[in-house]
């Protein structure tokens, strides 16, 4: 299986693009070589057939009013306009990585010098440009024209350059290439160069466009040269002979045809190229809607079947069998599948699950926040009783931040730079409360700040002025300024340092307590849990596979899963032998069949294999899915000799 | 015989701004400690965000050059180095970063970095010995090559390509792994299996390591001894157990007691800390920690406190215990906890 994913990765790196980008040019460019080699350059001469001739069997493509054949000029033009891109691309692209380099790795004086020159550079229009050195020619030179495009053109490329060598020199891996005894130079061709490639492409296809473009405005303005047909000057021709009104499309169509050719082959090379270079770059996600999936289609599995262990009347929150899917280019990826449990009044709940698994998928989709590629495809989101899902979008947003606020994760961040923070704060209340006038809510923003444990000054500040810990509690006055009902935190102190994590979060806890709301803590560190949740549920590749009360679980799991990771995890109890849980956390879109953990379960049969298990309810306020019960009512010990099935 | 790494006083400061007349920050202050070659151990260097333990790795490797004081390898000055030396520590020294895909080059497959050490330090003398090599590290660290080699970074995952990071390092024929919060980014499933790995290499091939970490409870899991750091300041330094069991830095006691341990019989606290009585925004010359400590004495805000030898393998650098002789030189690895010593 492994190595037919590899080879499917691998072909995926040629693309239709690059496949019509090589086709396009190679024919052009096969055109220009032996074109010329076929033609007689005589029927280019003026008065060489009859002229205003329309296509026919002798003049394949027809004559213009001067008596030159179409076909055999646009077979002469194209070798000398494809020689002005290519040389405007090989010199822009040459000075710009010198250039850049230099300005890359010699950060003082020369990269002043070089950028200031490339700014100014980059200041001079370069058509207008052009036409002024052009209109002092005595004779049009295009060769010259191109050199000088190729001189205007570099700054970008070498800017470009500067910067991806800045941002390459900061990544580890040059700092791997150094341990592994390469030279500096070994650094630059071996580690640095390679990942230029696709910017140098980028950018010798865009310098060759714009040599292209740049000659044939200036024939188009009358400035090319009458003695080289290029096809700049058929285009001149065509519009100075009124080839247009007198509806001889035969004569002004060819050129341009071709010269769209040329671009579109130029812009699809480009595009594949870069894809072939790096294969880590993704495809584009698909936003077509696969068939067979409504944003509310029946839930896979009927809602009797959740269990109801805990699902009493006090519960705020009750989530039934909620479903999230992803649409990817390799099929559908299920990031939430049929997760049920049920949030009490003034309950602190913790969601565990490593990377992957489906965490801020599912906190996304309880705001009902998720966005293509995401969908949620069944189930209920009951807050107080009314579903979520089935709401208008209008109500939902009513609902949003007064009943029901998220802490997103990073969400420190997700200040707005350039706002003070009394207005960010001020925006949600604004929204729900517009009754109120300025100095009212001036009084809930110093109020809610003072909650979280800053001073009211702070919404003066601007974000940057504040250190990580105060922007996280920012963002937690903003979730909690309407006193909602329900908070979902989704790793709301991942970026934190341990004691401002301690801080933060206990200041959560008191909020929580002083207003009675429910707090849903979505996390991957179990000790965060623990210290600060009443129940805990784990999640296992978008599944709920098991949930109880912290202490329990802790002290008791059920899911073989729970065990081992709670086994992982090092403690300051004595030391003992570092044992992780073998094998890999799955990949949603390559779940295997049966139970998702059975690859890495040492407990797993056939039947694991074969059929996946539900939640159940073996022992009082404890669930869990996993084939071991009802047969048991704890989990045995862990066989010593695991046979771990291989998938 | 002289010690494999030795940083003597070593300062590192960072201006910011136009002309560097900005903002200056101290990363690393006065700094001394050393790792023998005989003894090969595990140390962690720990401290929160910008407390300099990064810092102190690059300036170890020579990736930065110190402000003042002096780094040693093999007994010469890394100033003094001669080009072999150099190209000598760079194998011997092997680091271990955070991030396990931006340590590969999205061009290559994963293979490039093991092969490059091969084919630069001449440590195979054909094409089937080399292939053996790699084969046996990446065996090493619990891997085999069907699942790793010809694959893509972006194609493994993140456990994975650290632990392929460790079979690198291990290829070098190291004596000291450098691993920079090798697990932080790996999910706890996995982070198990990268730090056996790196006690492994240690047990059975007598390879020394430097943990640097933010993660106190992985770090007395693994290591023996550990240096706390503090704004860019060694403020405790000494055995495992007796520096993490039990803290005598008021900064170490506040670091160990926010832990958030998977426990729920030993909690937190419910109380948030009282800063009332803290003097935050208050300039010190002295103690470094002093505007976050709250046991800070008036000789705390215009002195350094030296490092004290409180006890048996133990140093603080606090007021606290004044009444303990100071060391009598500054390397902190004099109170190390000695393999055997109990």
């Amino acid at each position: 299986m492994a190595i037919a994913k590899q080879k499917r990765l691998r072909n995926s790196r040629i693309t239709p693009s690059l496949i019509i980008g090589i086709v396009v040019i190679t024919l052009i460019i096969l055109v220009g070589l032996l074109g010329p080699l076929f033609i007689n350059p005589k029927m280019a001469r003026v008065g060489a057939v009859e002229p205003n001739s329309p296509p026919s069997a002798t003049i394949l493509f027809g004559s213009d009013s001067q008596g030159r054949d179409v076909f055999t000029t646009i077979i002469m033009a194209i070798p000398p306009t494809l020689r002005i891109g290519i040389i405007t691309g090989l010199i822009s692209v040459l000075l710009g990585l010198i250039l850049g380099l230099m300005a890359g790795f010699f950060p003082g004086w020369p990269d002043a010098l070089i950028r200031t020159f490339s700014d100014v550079l980059m200041a001079v229009p370069a058509l207008a440009f052009m036409i002024l050195v052009v209109a002092r020619m005595k004779r049009p030179n295009l060769v010259l024209v191109a050199i000088i495009v190729g001189f205007l053109t570099w700054p970008g490329t070498a800017r470009s350059i500067r910067s991806l060598v800045l941002s390459i020199r900061e990544r580890s891996y040059t700092l791997v290439a150094r341990a592994n005894g390469e030279t500096e130079l070994g650094v630059l061709f071996r580690e640095v160069m390679p990942n230029l490639l696709p910017l140098m492409i980028a950018s010798f296809i865009g310098a060759v466009t714009m040599g292209i473009y740049t000659v044939m405005a200036l024939e188009v303005l009358g400035l090319g040269s009458n003695v080289i047909p290029t096809l700049g000057m058929m285009i001149f021709w065509s519009t100075r002979f009124a080839a247009v009104l007198r509806g001889m499309w035969w004569w002004w169509s060819p050129p341009i045809v071709v010269l769209a050719l040329i671009f579109l082959g130029l812009f699809f090379l480009s595009r594949g190229l870069d894809r072939y270079i790096s294969p880590a770059i993704p495809t584009t996600w698909s936003r077509r809607r696969p068939r067979g999936v409504s944003p509310k289609s029946e839930p896979a599995t009927p809602a009797e079947k959740a269990p109801s262990a805990v699902s009493d009347g006090t519960a705020v929150l009750q989530v039934k069998n909620l479903q999230v899917i992803y649409e990817t280019p390799a099929g559908i990826v299920r990031a939430v599948d049929d997760v049920s449990f049920s949030l009490q009044a003034g309950e602190r709940m913790g969601v565990i699950g490593e990377s992957g698994c489906g965490k801020t998928t599912l906190a996304t989709a309880l705001m009902r926040l998720s966005r293509p590629p995401a969908y949620i495809t069944g189930g209920q989101i009951l807050l107080e009783g009314r579903d979520l899902l089935s709401i208008s979008e209008e109500d939902l947003r009513d609902l949003r931040l007064k009943e029901i606020a998220l802490i997103p994760q990073a969400s420190m961040n997700s200040l707005n730079p350039v706002m003070r923070i009394g207005p960010q704060v001020k925006d949600g209340l604004k929204a729900h409360m517009g009754k109120l006038s300025n100095q009212e809510l001036d009084a809930r923003v110093a109020e809610s700040l003072e909650r979280v444990g800053l001073r009211p000054e702070v919404a003066n500040r601007y974000p940057h002025q504040l250190s990580g810990g105060m922007r996280q509690r920012v963002a937690m006055a903003i979730a909690n300024a309407l006193a909602p009902k329900v908070i979902i935190a989704d790793e709301p102190t991942s970026a934190l340092d341990v004691v401002i994590q301690k801080q933060v979060m206990l200041t959560l806890k008191r909020l929580q307590e002083e207003e009675g709301a429910s707090v849903l803590l979505i996390g991957h560190d179990m000790g965060l849990i623990a210290q600060f949740a009443d129940r805990i549920g784990v999640l296992y590749a978008g599944k709920l596979v098991e949930a109880g009360s912290v202490q329990e679980v802790l002290d008791n799991p059920l899911h073989p899963y729970t065990r081992l990771l709670i086994d992982s995890l090092p403690t300051l109890e004595g030391k003992h032998d570092l044992v992780g849980i073998a094998g890999l956390p799955p990949e949603l879109l390559h779940l295997p069949s049966g139970c998702a953990f059975y690859p890495r379960c040492p407990f797993a049969d056939e039947h694991c294999k074969g059929e996946a298990p539900v939640l159940q309810v073996p022992i009082d306020h404890r669930q869990v899915s996993c084939h071991l019960y009802p047969e048991h009512t704890a989990l045995p010990p862990t066989p010593a000799k695991a046979n771990i099935l291989q998938a | 015989m002289p010690p494999l790494l030795e940083v003597k006083n070593v300062s590192k400061v960072f201006r910011s701004g136009v002309f560097k007349r900005g903002d200056v920050t101290v990363a690393v202050d006065d700094v001394s400690f050393s790792i023998s070659d005989e003894q090969a151990g595990i140390t962690a260097i720990a401290g929160e965000s910008g407390s300099g333990k990064t810092t102190l790795a690059l300036l170890m490797i020579g990736q930065l050059s110190p402000d003042s004081g002096e780094v040693t390898y093999r007994g010469s000055s890394l100033r003094k180095m001669t080009r072999d030396q150099k190209a000598e520590l760079r194998r011997e020294v092997q680091p271990i970063f955070q991030d396990p895909y931006a340590a590969y080059n999205p061009f290559y497959r994963v293979d490039h970095v093991l092969t490059t050490p091969i084919r630069n330090f001449k440590l195979a003398k054909s094409k089937d010995e080399a292939e053996k090599m790699v084969s046996e590290a990446l065996e090493m660290v619990g891997l085999s090559t069907a699942e790793t080699l010809g694959r893509f970074p972006h194609q493994l995952s993140g456990g994975q390509c650290q632990r392929i990071m460790v079979a690198r390092a291990l290829l070098c024929r190291p004596r000291l792994i450098m691993a920079d919060e090798p697990v932080s980014m790996v999910d706890a499933s996995l982070r198990a299996s990268i730090l056996a790995g790196l006690q492994a290499l240690n047990r059975k091939l007598g390879i020394s390591v430097l943990y640097i970490t933010h993660d106190l409870t992985t770090a007395y899991q693994l290591c023996e001894n550990i240096l706390i750091m503090y704004a860019g300041a060694m403020v405790e330094a000494g055995a495992v157990e007796k520096v993490i069991r039990f803290p005598k830095h008021p900064y170490t006691q506040l670091l160990v007691s926010s832990i958030p341990l998977p426990d729920t019989h030993k909690h937190w606290g419910v109380v948030e800390a009282d800063e009332s009585q803290l003097q935050a925004g208050r300039k010190t010359t002295g103690c470094r920690f002093a505007p976050r400590c709250p046991v800070a004495m008036d000789m705390c805000w215009n002195t350094r406190p030296p490092l004290y030898g409180s006890e048996d393998q133990r140093a603080v650098a606090c007021f606290l215990f004044r009444d303990s002789p100071t060391l009598p030189n500054p390397d902190v690895a004099q109170v190390f906890r000695k393999q055997g010593q109990e």
